[in-house]
Parts: structure tokens; C-alpha cells; sequence
């Protein structure tokens, strides 16, 4: 995967003296290195003199519709297009296998574990639990101090969880077992916002969390030490959504807010690396496409889009008339065919994301479907519900 | 903090955006030309205007938005529970019955909507007329909100019940079939406003948001975003044909191993309740699946994602004498993403084992590249061996993973590969066999009757056709060579040889068999 980013210059800041990776920064017309944290304070400071705001409006209004002229100029070709050769879809049909019922409350979250049959889910009374979802069994229970804990994740390990919500942080707990866990007492909280946590993941390992906020940034941490790494300003309103992407050669991530703009951040150095502004409200989920060169968002604007990273522009986007309340969350099939999107009018829609076409519709769920994740070897995919429940379908 | 709607300050105006789009269906609904054809229907004995039955509605929407009845039904079931459209005959069932019950449209003065928020003491009006119209009749929860609104807000409670004492004189002058469908509007907006326990709360959208984009903040224009848009301009950029040929290609190459499109082999262990298929591609798994193992050849990302690819890559790697590549590029994957407050010490190990002149397993690096390493190690982070973990990764890559693949040690592997049995359910098995033991005894039994005749059960003769009657006199068949297995007493009877598919005209009757 071809990335161009700007090359990584470690060492001290122009403004503080301070040695961290510095980034190029126009400072009166000319060119200094700055660390992440003095261009962001550069940022929030009020004009300077010879700008006004609408000058400096008008010059980022120009700059924009410039680059969607370059953008269009390689545009040559739609992707249904390029897709008529692929073979149409036979008929498939999914049912829910498995009903998970146990919380009391608004599923909100969920996460898959790397053995592909236990999830983590969390809910809006605070109640976080772990769940073989294969036998249905549930195996850790633990309830947080806050309620909306929007945000919840898997370690690759398997051997912990993140979660979080009202409360601005994320904690992660160690799951054992032991025959009387406590899980509560072994909480270790790791992230700290200034607003509520609105989604976390972690990288590669247990020791680090990505995590997106309603105070409008995203950031990463370290576990053990509970240290901000580093930090990802630019989203005008608060961040709802984030994804990782698969490659082992890039370090980037794609994150989606109420600013209705879709990010793609470099996360050695803070910078945003690309910028989509194509949705018309809030972007609630962004997914990866498993080869890492696109990704897709599902929005309140009732549509789901795929954004071709090399190409650098929209590609596809999947709505119908008759879909009229907004995507919640989104997830690829493993070959990247079929987009499963869960709605705000209780239903899944299944895409095909080649064609267009809306392949088919689940019912099911008796509320808004708040979270949607395909099993990390894509025999199944998630959905929990506000109406309590998680189900399982294939 | 308050997670409902009820009497918060207005929420954002774009949150939910679904509500125009519900707006436009309904005035389209009720437009004379495009809408669906109301008319005065009787509930009991009053004759209400401008009624539609539940089945039209459904119709309509399946005509106007090309969907099947079920999505059709499910989208106007929500316009009722939303308190777009409200029940004539169930007033507190919000729901939409494919049939001939009765709704009518409410009137837009009772539209949802989000920028503002039902009324607390237009709530506490419509309970106090209730209560004045019929003396207990109020439920439980409503009962409940009435004597907490009357704390609430008593010191305008004179109003209230002035207020409601005359919408009650106001609503008697009405005509019987207005104040009844006034009433029902009423109460459907209430139910949706105020939600009963137990009820689905509609209006319910989740936690307000924090910033609201549309505000002109100085630092959404500023520096960053100049600056980002200006190296955006500058930034290469691939032909869509090229990329998304690319997108299709993955997916295309990535159909077979879709379990939800292609299925997979045994079974998928969510519909068939086997667990084996995750038994089978277990990390480490002793023999791999074939499926896998074909997988690593698909891009150099799948083999080294694999645990047990890498492990396979690893022999190989070994035999050419680089294994310290895969070793190094594994020790700065950890570097990245391990535990931060060990990264000094992490460094200071990998320079020692791989890059330090004489170290123990040295990589092959060029030496530019060695050189931003060692500066960079002056003050190590966590990306400090970036450089020479790309080049390292590319060099696996470009270089020993073609061989890989065409070496005796990928070809065995790929070779000793499983391809497990397509499986059924546990329970169709256990049903086959009991069917085929049936059938065995079955077999035997009629054996016993029947005495015994080679092949099938049924006896085919040519003379008189496949029936039910030859079968009971299959000990008296034979096997002529002309005609294949005939009745003797037809054989006998035979004269002429046949020609295929054609009946012989003249030939010699036979005795009808028995």
C-alpha cells in the first residue's frame, strides 16, 4: 500500500524546544518544524494581523474546490462500471443464529475476540459483559461507574478488555478465571478526555489504545503507563468512530464525526493524512475494506459510502428511497463483497459493494441497531440492538 | 444527566435527519393525486372522515417506493409509532395491521419535531381534561406524571385547569365525529411524547452531541486546514481505473475463502453447530487446511499475517540464512506497539542482536539506511527503526517470498494440506442413519417375501411397462439376453426382436400377466 507521508523528522520543536516528531508548518509565510502540540495551540489562537476570518475562510473555501479538480482528473471510470464483468450474486439467505439476551438496557458496543466466537458488548447501564456467543454462555460481567458506555473493545489477546463512555476515559480490564473474579478491582484506566469516549481499539498489541472522543480528537495510549503517545486534532465536532487499517506496512488509521467529514490519520505523526467531506450529517461508523485501500461510512444522511484511498475520492455510495433513518455502524464481508449495514429503523441492509446493489434486508431487531461487526474469520457477523439483545447471523 | 427529550432544551436541528424525508412521504400520501384515497369509514356507530385502512397504507408505500410488503409494512408500522399516521380502532396500539383497520394522518400541528420539545404543561392540560371528562380515568403513568407535574409546575396550575376546563367546553360544541378524531390525535401524540411504560420510546435519539459543527469556529479554517488542503493538492494520486480494478481484483480473489458467500469446509460452525471448522484452522494447527495454506500464496500481507504462514516462512528463511529478517521485522513490531516505558531498552537490544557491526544475526541493510537508524537511535521512540523495518518487510517481500513459493518447503506444506469433508448437521447425520438402517432391515425383509432376485425391486418389462403388479411376480422373472429382465411368461411370448422405442405391431398377443 502506497502512502505518501511526510517524512518523520525527530527532534527539537521550533517553538519549545521540545524533542518529539515535528511536522512542517507555515508560520507567516514561511516554513518551520513544529511539534503536534504547538500546532495545535497555533490553531486555537485568534487571528493574526493582516487576516480576517472571512479572508481566511475564503482562502480555505478556494483551496478545497481545488482539490476536488484534482481529485476529478483521474477520475476515469465508476465503480459499477468497472464491476459488470464481476459475476452477480446468487440468492443468500441469513438468519440470526444465536440470541444473546442479558442486558437491561440499550446494547451499544460490541467487539469480536480473535477466536472468533467470544464478543465483548457494553450497554447504557454501564454493564460490560464477555460472552461465548457459540454456547450463549456468559463468562465475565462487570459494571462500570458510569452509564453509556458506548465504547468497548477486545485485546488481541484475548486476555483483556477496554471500555468506556460518560465517564471520558477508557479502562481496560484483565479478564481471568478465577472462580470469584472481581473485575472491577483490577480496572486500569488508561485514556482521559475531556468528553464522553465514543469508540476505542487496540493496535497490535494488549499495551496500546486508540480511542475517539466527543471532546473532538482521537488518541493513542499507552496501557501500562496510561501515557498520551499521541494525539489527532482536526475534527471540527465530536469523533463517533475509528477504525485501524489491516496493512502491516502503513500506520494508519480512519476516524468519522459530526463535522460529517471521514479522516485518514498517520499515527507517528498526529498529521491527517487525507479528508473526505461527502456525507450531509453525522458519520457514526467507518470500516476498512480488508485490503486496506478503501473504506467505508455509514451516516445519519441514511446513506453508506466507499472512499478509494488511492484514487483519493468517493466511489460508491449505497442508498434506496425507501431507506429513510440513518446507518449506525458498517463492517465488510471477508472477501470485501457484501457491506452489512445496521439502521436506525431496526433493520441490517446487506450492499453489494461492487454492484451497488442492495442484496437484502434483515428484520429482526425490535430498536435501532447501535453496533454491527462481521467475526474475524467471517463466518458471522454481530449485531446488538437497543432493544437488549445481540444477535448473531449467518 | 437527563438522557430524554422531555422538556431538555431543543436538541440539534440536523439530529435526526430522517424526518424531512418522512414529512415528504406523508404529504405525497395524502396528496389527491399521488395519495391514497381516503373516505368517511364508521368506528362503532360514528362516521369518522377521512380514513384509510391499514392495508392501503402498506399498499401504497410498496407501490411508491418499489419494496416488498415486508419492508413496506415495517416503514409504515414506523410513520405510526413515529405519530405520523394514528389508529382509529386500537388508540394505544401504535401500530400498522396490513388489513382493514382503520388510521387516519395526523395533522402536522402534532408532527414530530425535533426542535422542539413536547410541552410539560400542554401535558399537564391534556391529563387535567381527561380527568375532568371522566373522573379516573387516567392510567397508572399517567396518574404519576399528573401529581409530579402538579408539584412541578404548581404555581401555574390555576392556568392548567382553566385551560383544560375550556378545551373540555370548547371540544363538547364539536360534532361527534370531529371531537372523536381530535381525540384520537391527541392521544396518539401524547403516546408518542410521553411514553408509556413499557413502550417503545421513538423519540429517543441518544446523547446530545458536544459540538455543533455548524457554528463558525475560527480553527476549522485555520493553519491546519490551509496547510492540509495545500499539500492535499500536491498529493499523487492513482487513476480510478487502476485502483478500483484493484478493489474488485481482492475481492474477486477473496470469494472462495467468503465463508458467508462460498461457505466452508466442514460446515459453518454457527449453522450447523460444529465447532470443527475452527478446530481445523486453529493458529498453530499441526496440518494446516488446504484453503489456508493457498491463501499465503494470494500476497505477501496474507503469509506473514498467518501465524502459522510466518512459522512456514521461517523454515524457509532459515535454509536461505535470512531468517534474522523475519526475526527483525518481528522485534520491531514489538518495539511499536509493546510497552511504551520499555522502549529505550527494546532498542538497545535489537541494535545489539541485529545491526551493531559483528552483532549475532546481523541484517543486510544498505548504508544509508543504517545510517538514519543509528543517528535515530540517539533518542529512541517507538518508530525510531521504521527505515529499516520497511526495508527489511520489502526485501522479504520483493525477493525471498517469490522463492518461497516455488520451494520444496511451501510445495510440502501446501502438498500435506487438509481438505476437510463437506459435513452435514450432526442431526441430519443422526436421521441418515437411522433412514439407512430402516432401509437395510426394509431390504431384508422384502428379500425373505420375495425370495431372491438380483437388482432392482421394480421389474422392468418391456412388453407391459414398469407396474406395480410385476413386482409381485418378480420370482417369476428371468433375465433374457434380447430384452434385459422380462417375465417369463412375456418372454415366452416374444417372437420378433425390437427396435428401441418402437412397439412391435404384429405381434403375438401375450397372456395378460396376473
Amino acid at each position: 500500500m502506497d502512502q505518501t507521508f511526510l517524512a518523520i523528522v525527530f527532534g527539537p520543536c521550533d517553538k519549545c524546544s521540545k524533542n518529539k516528531p515535528l511536522r512542517p508548518v507555515s508560520v507567516k509565510s514561511e516554513q518551520r518544524s513544529y511539534c503536534s502540540l504547538c500546532v495545535e495551540m497555533m490553531a486555537t489562537e485568534g487571528l493574526h494581523e493582516n487576516e480576517t476570518l472571512a479572508s481566511l475562510k475564503s482562502e480555505a473555501e478556494s483551496l478545497k474546490g481545488k482539490l476536488e479538480e484534482e481529485r476529478a482528473k483521474l477520475h476515469d471510470v465508476e465503480l459499477h462500471q468497472v464491476a459488470e464483468r464481476v459475476e452477480a450474486l446468487g440468492q443468500f439467505v441469513m438468519k440470526t443464529r444465536r440470541t444473546l439476551k442479558g442486558h437491561g438496557n440499550k446494547v451499544l458496543c460490541m467487539d469480536w475476540c480473535k477466536d472468533k466466537r467470544r464478543i465483548v458488548s457494553s450497554s447504557q447501564d454501564g454493564k460490560v459483559i464477555v460472552w461465548d456467543s457459540f454456547t450463549t454462555n456468559k463468562e465475565h460481567a462487570v459494571t462500570m461507574p458510569c452509564t453509556w458506555v458506548m465504547a468497548c473493545a477486545y485485546a488481541p489477546s484475548g486476555c483483556a478488555i477496554a471500555c468506556g463512555g460518560l465517564d471520558n476515559k477508557c479502562s481496560v480490564y484483565p479478564l481471568t478465571f478465577e472462580k470469584n473474579e472481581n473485575m472491577a478491582a483490577k480496572k486500569k484506566s488508561v485514556a482521559m478526555h475531556t468528553n464522553y469516549l465514543s469508540a476505542c481499539s487496540f493496535t497490535n498489541s494488549d499495551m496500546q489504545i486508540l480511542t475517539a472522543s466527543g471532546d473532538g480528537t482521537c488518541a493513542l495510549w499507552d496501557v501500562e503507563s496510561g501515557q498520551l503517545l499521541q494525539s489527532f486534532h482536526g475534527h471540527g465536532a465530536d469523533v463517533l468512530c475509528l477504525d485501524l487499517a489491516p496493512s502491516e506496512t502503513g500506520n494508519t488509521f480512519v476516524s468519522g464525526g459530526c463535522d460529517k467529514k471521514a479522516m485518514v490519520w498517520d499515527m507517528r505523526s498526529g498529521q491527517c493524512v487525507q479528508s473526505f467531506e461527502t456525507h450531509d450529517s453525522d458519520i457514526n461508523s467507518v470500516r476498512y475494506y480488508p485490503s486496506g485501500d478503501a473504506f467505508a461510512s455509514g451516516s445519519d444522511d441514511a446513506t453508506c459510502r466507499l472512499y478509494d484511498l488511492r484514487a483519493d475520492r468517493e466511489v460508491a455510495i449505497y442508498s434506496k428511497e425507501s431507506i429513510i433513518f440513518g446507518a449506525s455502524s458498517v463492517d465488510f464481508s471477508l472477501s470485501g463483497r457484501l457491506l452489512f449495514a445496521g439502521y436506525n429503523d431496526y433493520t441490517i441492509n446487506v450492499w453489494d459493494v461492487l454492484k451497488g446493489s442492495r442484496v437484502s434486508i434483515l428484520f429482526g431487531h425490535e430498536n435501532r441497531v447501535s453496533t454491527l461487526r462481521v467475526s474475524p474469520d467471517g463466518t458471522a457477523f454481530c449485531s446488538g440492538s437497543w432493544d437488549h439483545t445481540l444477535r448473531i447471523w449467518a | 444527566l437527563k438522557m430524554s427529550h422531555q422538556g431538555l432544551p431543543p436538541a440539534h436541528p440536523s439530529h435526526p435527519s430522517h424526518v424531512l424525508q418522512i414529512e415528504t412521504l406523508m404529504m405525497e400520501m395524502q396528496s389527491p393525486d399521488t395519495g391514497i384515497k381516503t373516505q368517511a369509514q364508521a368506528v362503532m356507530v360514528t362516521s369518522i372522515p377521512h380514513a384509510v385502512t391499514g392495508n392501503d397504507i402498506m399498499q401504497w408505500i410498496l407501490q411508491r417506493l418499489q419494496v416488498t410488503a415486508e419492508e413496506a409494512l415495517h416503514l409504515g408500522d414506523l410513520f405510526v409509532k413515529y405519530g405520523y399516521i394514528y389508529p382509529l380502532q386500537e388508540p394505544k396500539n401504535l401500530t400498522l395491521k396490513a388489513d382493514g383497520s382503520l388510521y387516519r394522518f395526523q395533522t402536522p400541528y402534532f408532527w414530530p419535531v425535533q426542535s422542539w420539545a413536547a410541552d410539560d404543561t400542554d401535558y399537564a392540560i391534556y391529563l387535567a381534561k381527561k380527568n375532568i371528562k371522566r373522573k379516573g380515568i387516567l392510567e397508572e403513568y399517567e396518574k404519576e406524571h399528573y401529581n409530579m407535574l402538579n408539584q412541578k409546575i404548581n404555581y401555574k396550575w390555576d392556568f392548567v385547569i382553566m385551560q383544560a376546563k375550556e378545551q373540555y367546553k370548547a371540544g363538547k360544541e364539536r360534532k361527534k365525529e370531529d371531537r372523536y378524531a381530535l381525540d384520537c390525535q391527541e392521544r396518539a401524540y401524547w403516546l408518542v411524547n410521553r411514553t408509556p411504560p413499557g413502550m417503545l420510546d421513538v423519540l429517543e435519539y441518544g446523547i446530545d452531541r458536544v459540538t455543533d459543527p455548524n457554528e463558525n469556529k475560527v480553527n476549522q479554517v485555520r493553519q491546519p486546514w490551509i496547510m492540509y488542503y495545500q499539500q492535499a493538492i500536491l498529493k499523487t494520486r492513482v487513476k480510478s481505473s487502476v485502483s478500483l480494478g484493484g478493489i474488485v481484483k481482492y475481492s474477486e480473489q477473496f470469494l472462495s475463502n467468503d465463508p458467508i458467500l462460498s461457505g466452508c469446509l466442514p460446515s459453518n460452525p454457527w449453522i450447523s453447530d460444529d465447532p470443527d471448522f475452527w478446530d481445523l484452522n486453529a493458529k498453530l494447527v499441526e496440518v494446516p487446511t488446504r484453503m489456508r495454506v493457498e491463501r499465503w500464496a494470494f500476497n505477501f500481507s496474507e503469509l506473514i499475517r498467518d501465524p502459522k504462514g510466518r512459522q512456514n516462512f521461517q523454515l524457509f528463511l532459515k535454509k536461505e540464512f535470512s531468517g534474522e529478517n523475519l526475526g527483525f521485522w518481528e522485534a520491531c513490531e514489538d518495539l511499536k506497539y509493546g510497552d511504551q516505558s520499555k522502549v529505550k531498552e527494546k532498542a538497545e537490544e535489537i541494535y545489539k542482536l541485529f545491526l551493531a557491526p559483528g552483532a549475532r544475526r546481523w541484517i543486510n541493510i544498505d548504508g544509508k539506511t543504517m545510517g538514519i537508524t543509528v543517528k535515530g537511535l540517539e533518542h529512541p521512540h517507538r518508530y525510531v527503526l521504521d527505515a529499516a523495518q520497511t526495508h527489511i518487510y520489502m526485501l522479504m517481500k520483493k525477493d525471498s517470498y517469490g522463492r518461497y513459493l516455488k520451494s520444496p518447503i511451501y510445495k510440502e506444506m501446501l502438498a500435506k494440506a487438509v481438505v476437510p469433508q463437506e459435513g452435514v448437521k450432526k442431526r441430519q447425520v443422526k436421521l441418515a442413519v437411522i433412514v439407512g438402517f430402516v432401509f437395510l432391515v426394509v431390504a431384508r425383509v422384502e428379500k425373505l417375501i420375495h425370495g431372491s432376485f438380483p437388482g432392482r425391486r421394480e421389474h422392468w418389462c418391456p412388453e407391459h411397462g414398469k407396474t406395480p403388479a410385476h413386482e409381485t411376480l418378480a420370482a417369476r422373472a428371468e433375465t433374457d439376453p434380447r430384452f434385459g429382465v422380462i417375465h417369463r411368461i412375456c418372454s415366452a411370448a416374444w417372437t420378433k426382436p425390437l427396435t428401441p422405442g418402437v412397439r412391435e405391431g404384429d405381434r403375438q398377443q401375450a397372456a395378460p400377466c396376473e
